[in-house]
């Protein structure tokens, strides 16, 4: 097997080729979106617990400005490198680009290990973090967010660095806040709802009447436990079957959703909810279903399972869940495919909403901020599927045309291109 | 002699304690002589004169302690003591004589063969009767010789115990045990071990904190505790006429644990004498109604180097209802756990030491559970066991011998025991807040779910969703032990108030972490190795104001096992398996079976007899490869109370592998848990059998699934009949199917790496 195929940066980039040759792109527009626009490293000095000091490595690249500030998670992971900081950073100038909001690409990291971490240790990192960083980041420049092992708590102590090293309230420096330090409602379940949204606009456009249908959640954690729960509430369907790590289950007439999220919390795992049968994750995939959302793993969706995946509308809430060669497979039997960095743009949406409602010092009801939602994510289907009917391509092929159209489109008015 | 009032004071004096006239005279000249009223040499010289007639160069000299010479050295210490003490001065020299003579008599008694608990009890109350003093009397060397004699007698008679506890207890500990202690009139018996740890530990701490400067941040207590003594127990065999069954411990174990349901049935049936039942009553009435715990405490438990860990019994009594209904319970607890003596678990044990012959007898204490009532149900607020070492390390940043901490809400039998389906808080000491969990939903999907209690209402133990026992938030000290799962972050409540629902709580201990608690633990285990001498361990518990001890022991280990360097050059077909997570160091060589259960063919087996059945079958492979070198690998979570989440195994079904090796695989829904802490961990770690767990799906290990699949599997023709297992059980003679090659595990903890692979035999 080529490791690159699966690669998801390498897939992103070969279809950035693709959505480029369609729209016609020069070549100085596509090399120039092809890299990043700036890229910092740090060198993080960090006083131990044991009053030793440790030295840590941190990045963030600003892939791509030209729509607006850049916007991106900061990752705390000991195999961080700048390569997937920055395969990631472009990855978010297509997502805020579809969804059609006035950001950026951009992505941050750390090489760090934060289970070895104190937490007075990664206090002090985030801050060391901020120090060296606060020349580039800000509200109108560089916005982080929280991403693989950081919290709210750590953007927490970002912000306060930076307002300490400002002397202002600037609380729209980062996003996925706490609450009570100007965090929006609607931020935990902001990825699935946005994924229901378009799930419902696809089923409109493609005539199908969703109360009553059925759907399969493949992945349970964050995203799969919020999908199941709206599933019902926005969409009218039917949760059938659910699956994690450890397997899955599977009930035709519909899970009480509530209790099996509680299952879950509540146990680690998904196996054991009575009233239900036990299912694997590959005839999960292959149920015949309405909506499919898969919500775990990469490459879980390929050429093999492919043609026999019978759900009408795959809404990727998980990033890379269906390979090129699937997503062909799929497209032809007539599976509509949401592809991935449309259907899980509901958290930058609302991380979005976090820097308006900061800049503003205003905030909204949750109600406001799912209407909000909905309005955008509607809006952005919108865009992709009149590209899918002129263009006559895949949807993931046409929301990237969206996206890169659209980020080559500001280049060109700034007079970059 | 002057008649004044000194004069008089000593006549009376005497004339009281004739007996110890001797000793009094002898003392008088002392205290004279130090403080230079006339010497000793004086004296005697005056003496001699008084007594002697006409020198005679020709005669020799009289023996100095002749009756004559005697009575005119008394004679002359009356005189000068009459003129040169005081009354206070003769009264306290009659107290040290007195003590002096009591202390001999104490130690005479208790070093005599046959002599009753009543009649030492009667001595030692005597000797601690009298008044305190700051000079005279009894020696340091004498009063240790009584400690060290009371010790052997009533505490226990292991020498490196004694070494130990003779510095720190003292006479006058011992009639506030003794009087809470119970057993047959006229019989003399130890209270065992785990009482001893407890005795021991208690005083090690309250030395430790006498000189401290400032008190430490709980206020530290023992749980009111009665003792039951070790010939209780043969009392109650020969009484019951149960010595037909010792000859068990002789027997395989299987023929033990087949017959052993029926020998707790017949001690559970056995009778106390009135005498005792009397005396049980008494206890019951000064307990009152608070639950107790009927703790086994056997002369062979938690000596050092045998800690016996959760091998006897210990069980709970709610003690609520008529006083015949809780003697009833309490008198079947008593016997029950003297049944345990009996059980396979502790017998293979002892086997195992060469402890077989020892004359085993349980002792037993009973304690009052610490906790307060809170509904119908009675725990304290949060409970654990703590350990001077952490063999528990993820990171080289944990430190071994800062400790560890396992913590739980409610009773703290979920973190003594091994519990397959919750997780109580594991604390490096050194570290407290650092742990394997990192995103907001590991940290509440890996807490505690459930919490064990008495019901008093029920009048039982039980296990209660947390769900359940803190729908009403005033729990005590819950602010320091709940997280607040919300908007996607877990945090401690600022204030203690609490007021979130239950179901966005998750038990951290966060706030409890955060605070003076963690080194304070580190302290107290700290005080406790240094006193011993040897890694500790320690439970206790926390009742809402007071920091209760309730056991003490030596913490079971295996030598220092070096840190193995691992080869980089072995090839990739003679690789078996590569780990990283949980490692430590060590080598397991030339291994010459592998025992390998395949989980996912385990998984599929449908029932639960099914499963069980792999259990026996590794059991009686563990008996079947007996003196063969051989390691056991298979699903989850080995030894836990639930089928589904791994193998069903005692510790006497596989305590003869050399390495235990849980998988977690990702499709067989299996997750090994960090076991590291619990009884069964610290069987294997005491039996020196490794532990190591596999995440085979993981993209950086390696795992030989074809070989450990493939290779000629000899179940059958070692067990016939379990045939029908041989596509969940493999067995593979590892030279045999290798054209003599032999499987060798090294293991780096500072790396946190271990590799399995095929190789020659090494010597």
């Amino acid at each position: 097997m080529d490791t690159d195929e699966y690669n998801p940066f390498s897939i992103a980039q070969r279809q950035l080729d693709e959505a480029a040759e369609r729209l016609g792109l020069d070549e100085g527009t596509r090399e120039l979106l092809r890299w990043p626009m700036r890229e910092y490293t740090f060198t993080l000095p960090v006083r131990m617990d044991d009053g030793t000091t440790r030295i840590f490595r941190g990045y963030r690249v600003q892939y791509n400005g030209s729509r607006g500030p850049t916007k991106g998670g900061l990752r705390w992971h000991p195999d961080e490198t700048i390569d997937t900081v920055r395969a990631l950073a472009a990855w978010m100038t297509w997502k805020t680009a579809v969804v059609d909001i006035p950001l950026g690409g951009g992505k941050g990291g750390v090489t760090c290990n934060p289970k070895e971490l104190s937490r007075n240790e990664q206090e002090r990192l985030a801050r060391a973090y901020i120090r060296a960083s606060a020349r580039m980041i800000g509200p109108h420049t560089d916005v982080p967010a929280p991403d693989v092992y950081t919290s709210p708590q750590v953007m927490a102590w970002m912000m306060d660095e930076y307002e300490t090293i400002r002397q202002e309230s600037r609380p729209g420096v980062i996003t996925g806040k706490p609450i009570a330090l100007g965090g929006s409602h609607g931020r935990v379940d902001a990825t699935a709802r946005g994924g229901m949204f378009v799930a419902r606009e696809a089923a409109a456009k493609l005539g199908i009447d969703l109360a009553g249908g059925t759907c399969a959640i493949q992945g349970f954690g964050n995203a799969g436990q919020y999908a199941a729960l709206l599933a019902g509430e926005v969409l009218g369907l039917k949760v059938v079957a659910a699956s994690d790590s450890h397997g899955g289950v599977y009930n035709p007439e519909g899970f009480d959703r509530k209790k099996l999220v509680d299952h879950k919390l509540f146990t680690g795992r998904l196996d054991g909810f009575p009233e239900a049968k036990p299912i694997s994750n590959e005839e999960l995939l292959e149920l015949d279903c309405t909506v499919l959302f898969p919500s775990a793993l990469e490459n879980s969706i390929t050429a093999v399972n492919a043609p026999n995946v019978k759900a009408k509308i795959v809404c990727e809430l998980a990033n890379g869940p269906t390979t090129p060669d699937a997503d062909t497979i799929l497209h032809e039997k007539g599976v509509f495919v949401i592809p991935d960095f449309l259907a899980n743009a509901g958290g930058v949406t609302v991380s979005y909403f976090e820097q308006v409602q900061n800049a503003y010092n205003h905030y909204w009801p949750v109600d406001e901020v799912h209407r909000k939602l909905d309005e955008t994510m509607t809006r952005a289907f919108a865009a992709v599927h009149e590209m899918i009917e002129i263009e006559k391509v895949h949807p993931r092929l046409a929301a990237y045309m969206v996206a890169v159209q659209r980020v080559a489109e500001a280049c060109r008015l700034r007079g970059w291109i | 002699m002057p008649d004044n009032e000194t004069a008089s004071r000593l006549r009376k004096q005497l004339k009281e304690h004739a007996a110890i006239a001797g000793k009094i005279y002898r003392n008088l000249l002392v205290l004279m002589h130090n403080r230079d009223v006339i010497t000793m040499d004086d004296i005697y010289a005056k003496a001699r004169d008084s007594v002697s007639e006409e020198s005679d160069p020709n005669r020799g000299l009289g023996r100095r302690w002749d009756g004559t010479e005697r009575d005119a050295v008394y004679r002359l210490v009356e005189k000068y003591a009459a003129r040169h003490l005081t009354p206070a001065d003769i009264d306290s020299v009659v107290l040290a004589a007195s003590k002096m003579e009591r202390a001999q008599s104490l130690e005479e008694i208790a070093n005599l063969q046959g002599v009753s608990f009543a009649l030492l009890k009667q001595k030692v109350e005597d000797y601690c009767s009298l008044p305190a003093q700051e000079t005279g009397g009894p020696t340091h060397e004498d009063r240790m010789s009584v400690r060290v004699a009371l010790i052997r007698k009533f505490i226990s008679d292991q020498l490196e115990y004694i070494g130990v506890a003779r510095h720190f207890i003292r006479i006058t500990d011992f009639p506030p045990i003794m009087r809470r202690t119970r057993g047959p009139r006229g019989g003399m018996g130890r209270i065992g071990g785990k009482a001893a740890g407890m005795v021991l530990a208690r005083k090690v701490l309250e030395e430790h904190f006498k000189k401290r400067k400032t008190d430490p941040a709980f206020e530290i207590a023992t749980p009111e505790t009665w003792y039951l003594r070790s010939d209780l127990f043969q009392d109650f065999v020969q009484q019951n006429d149960l010595m037909d069954y010792y000859d068990i411990k002789y027997k395989p174990v299987a023929e033990i644990r087949k017959a052993y349901p029926l020998i707790r049935e017949v001690f559970k049936n056995g009778q106390f004498s009135p005498y005792i039942m009397k005396e049980l009553r008494s206890l019951l009435d000064e307990a009152g109604t608070c639950p107790l715990i009927v703790r086994s405490s056997s002369l062979l438990e938690d000596n050092f180097g045998s800690a016996f860990s959760g091998k006897y019994q210990s069980i709970y009594v709610a003690n609520q209802g008529r006083i015949e209904e809780r003697l009833n319970n309490l008198v079947g607890a008593i016997a029950e756990v003297y049944a345990s003596t009996l059980g396979p678990d502790p017998i293979l044990y002892r086997h195992e030491r060469n402890l077989l012959d020892y004359d085993e007898q349980m002792a037993v204490m009973i304690q009052k559970v610490v906790g307060f009532r809170h509904g119908d149900y009675y725990l304290p607020a949060w409970a654990g066991v703590g350990f001077s070492r952490n063999e528990w390390r993820w990171t080289p940043r944990i430190k071994r011998e800062d400790g560890l901490v396992r913590i739980v809400l409610g009773l703290g039998t979920r973190a003594v025991d091994r519990v397959g389906d919750d997780y109580p808080r594991m604390v490096p000491l050194g570290m407290p807040d650092l742990r394997p969990e990192s995103s907001a939903e590991e940290v509440f999907r890996y807490a505690q779910r459930f919490a064990d209690a008495v019901n008093l209402k029920r009048n039982r133990f039980e296990k209660i969703p947390l769900t359940e026992l803190l729908s009403d938030t005033n729990f005590p000290d819950l602010y320091r032990m709940v997280s607040i799962l919300d908007h996607g972050m877990v945090q401690s409540p600022v204030t203690k108030r609490v007021s979130a629902p239950v179901h966005s709580m998750a038990v951290t201990f966060d706030g409890l972490l955060n605070g003076p608690f963690p080194a304070l633990m580190r302290e107290i285990l700290g005080a406790l190795e240094q006193a011993y001498g040897r890694p500790m361990d320690l439970e206790f518990a926390f009742d809402g104001e007071k920091l209760f001890i309730l056991q003490c022991r030596p913490q079971g280990q295996r030598a220092e096992s070096a840190v193995a360097e691992i080869p980089s050059d072995i090839p990739e077909d003679r690789k078996i398996f590569t780990a990283n997570r949980y490692v430590q160091s060590g080598s397991v060589l030339n291994v010459e079976y592998i025992v390998y259960i395949d989980p996912i063919d385990y998984n599929r087996l449908t029932t639960y007899d099914e499963k069980a059945t792999v259990g026996q079958i590794v059991g009686r492979l563990n008996h079947r490869l007996e003196a063969r070198r051989f390691i056991l690998i298979g699903p989850g979570r080995w030894g836990s109370n639930n089928i589904e989440l791994g193998v069903k195994v005692q510790y006497a079904d596989i305590h003869r592998t050399l390495a235990l090796l849980e998988m977690a695989r990702s499709k067989g829904g299996y997750t090994p848990e960090v076991s590291f802490g619990t009884h069964f961990f610290q069987d294997l770690v005491e039996a020196g059998i490794y532990y190591l767990p596999l995440y085979p799906d993981e993209k950086e290990n390696e795992f030989n699934e074809a070989f450990l699949r493939g290779a000629p599997n000899i179940l059958t023709a070692l067990l016939p009949d379990a045939a029908g297992f041989s596509d969940t059980i493999h067995v593979i003679h590892v030279p045999a199917s290798t054209h003599g090659l032999y499987l060798h595990i090294l293991m780096n903890a500072d790396e946190e790496r271990a590799l399995a692979y095929l190789g020659e035999q090494k010597k």
